[in-house]
């Protein structure tokens, strides 16, 4: 049986759906909007790529799809959202198909699974962007004093007024969303679902205590890294802008891997017969 | 044992053709206005701005004379103060501009619209994001990143409503015809 058919059009219609959601993404971002940073591998979204890799792998290795005519009419109008001219808001898509598909269809495992996925995405590119926006003054104060509190150890100098902190009277950085604690915790719990998704492995004890460790992991690289940004201007173009970006991106994305990773490759405790 | 024969429905089929097509639809969209626009970096709305302040109903204050202000009315014994805030996300709490007392009350008022302060800074940052989303969806010109909302501090025992104090600030001469 030809790969096409075994995944029949309930299947593709779900791939295309969970393909298209990112490819508008992807093309409103580079096409329509303005880069972030000078950095390519910043700028590459890697949790996107996970998040549409849990899905693929769920549709092409999981039980076959059957989809009812509410399911694509459900499918077809969130992927009117497609068009929306904000990258983040082309996950609208997601979010409207997640909540059908979670509340609707939860007796189908991979429905069920893709739901999570769906909302996953939703949630790291749009809901948790939308809440830290609409709650900057609140989430910040609070990241801001956890910083403070670690920096009092390295500089004796340092100041925090709002979301902005200096070590110097001449110099201070003020914490935006891509420099926050909040926005990698997201990125974290979405590459650490879609890690659990793709090994077919709960959620379970060890996958939440995991996922714990990931977290610590990327909140003390990310503090680390906004120290490393206090003493001059050009320590922080090297840590926002240049070479130490990609490492801090690079560690970011290792902390939230390996053990998640470790845990789903040690996999459970087997026990061996007695002879 | 043998696998299910696949339901191909014309439902389904009709479904995943449809899919298909805004996929198509929505990438072939996004290169024609591409092609349209100015490349990226050269068009970004969101910028300071030196217009003035919106009082709501018609009123202005201009921006150079945004600052705090005392407001003397016949019914209070203690001065009213005005000041201007930033209103939108990345700004300081607005929340913590003035020194109010605790009985005193304070509104904020955000291109017209009176607000009290329960939850200030998330009402004013929804706001300005539907301001942005709706200047996205409709085309528009994006609101400046330093937009000005204005905070009235009207002290405990006051008679006089914010509203009222706003009514005085639109007919008033900046700034002088307002300082003691």
């Amino acid at each position: 049986m030809s790969a096409a058919a075994r995944l029949g059009a309930a299947g593709s219609a779900l791939l295309v759906f969970a393909c298209g959601t990112v490819l508008s993404a992807v093309a409103q971002r580079h096409l329509l909007e303005t880069a972030q940073t000078a950095q390519h591998l910043v700028e590459f979204n890697i949790g996107e790529a996970f998040g549409l890799a849990a899905c693929v792998s769920l549709v092409l290795s999981g039980p076959r799809a059957v989809l009812g005519r509410t399911d694509l009419v459900v499918l077809s109008v969130s992927a009117l959202a497609w068009f929306v001219p904000e990258h983040h808001g082309v996950y609208l898509a997601t979010t409207l198909a997640g909540m059908w598909f979670l509340l609707a269809r939860r007796s189908d495992r991979l429905l069920r699974d893709l739901s999570h996925m769906w909302l996953a995405l939703s949630v790291y590119e749009l809901w948790g962007k939308l809440l830290f926006k609409l709650a900057y003054q609140l989430i910040e104060v609070f990241e801001v004093a956890v910083i403070h509190r670690f920096g009092r150890l390295l500089f004796d100098g340092i100041a925090v007024d709002g979301a902005r902190i200096s070590v110097r009277g001449d110099w201070s950085v003020v914490l935006l969303e891509g420099c926050s604690s909040f926005h990698n915790l997201s990125l974290t719990v979405l590459i650490w679902l879609s890690i659990l998704k793709i090994a077919r492995h709960p959620a379970d004890a060890a996958a939440i205590r995991a996922l714990g460790v990931s977290a610590c992991l990327v909140v003390a690289v990310n503090v680390t890294r906004i120290l490393a940004m206090l003493p001059s201007r050009e320590a922080y173009l090297f840590w926002h802008d240049g070479a130490g970006a990609t490492v801090v991106a690079l560690g970011s994305v290792a902390a939230a891997i390996v053990p998640i990773l470790l845990r789903v490759e040690r996999g459970p405790c087997r026990l061996a017969p007695h002879h | 044992m043998p696998a299910r024969a696949a339901p191909l429905t014309p439902w389904t089929r009709g479904g995943l053709g449809l899919l298909c097509a805004l996929v198509v639809a929505s990438l072939v969209v996004r290169v024609e206005v591409s092609r349209r626009q100015p490349p990226p970096g050269h068009r970004d709305g969101r910028e300071a701005s030196d217009g003035p302040v919106d009082l709501g109903m018609g009123g202005l204050w201009p921006r150079a004379a945004a600052g705090p202000l005392t407001m003397r009315v016949a019914e209070c014994a203690a001065p009213i103060a005005v000041d201007f805030v930033q209103a939108s996300p990345y700004q300081p709490d607005p929340s913590l501009v003035g020194r109010p007392g605790p009985t005193d009350r304070v509104a904020y008022v955000y291109r017209g619209r009176l607000l009290d302060s329960r939850f200030i800074t998330i009402r004013l940052n929804a706001i300005y994001l539907a301001r942005l989303a709706s200047a996205r969806l409709t085309g528009e010109r994006m609101p400046a990143i330093d937009e000005l909302a204005v905070k009235v501090i009207v002290p405990a025992g006051c008679p006089v409503s914010p509203e009222t104090v706003m009514a005085v600030l639109r007919t008033s001469a900046p700034p002088g015809a307002l300082m003691p």
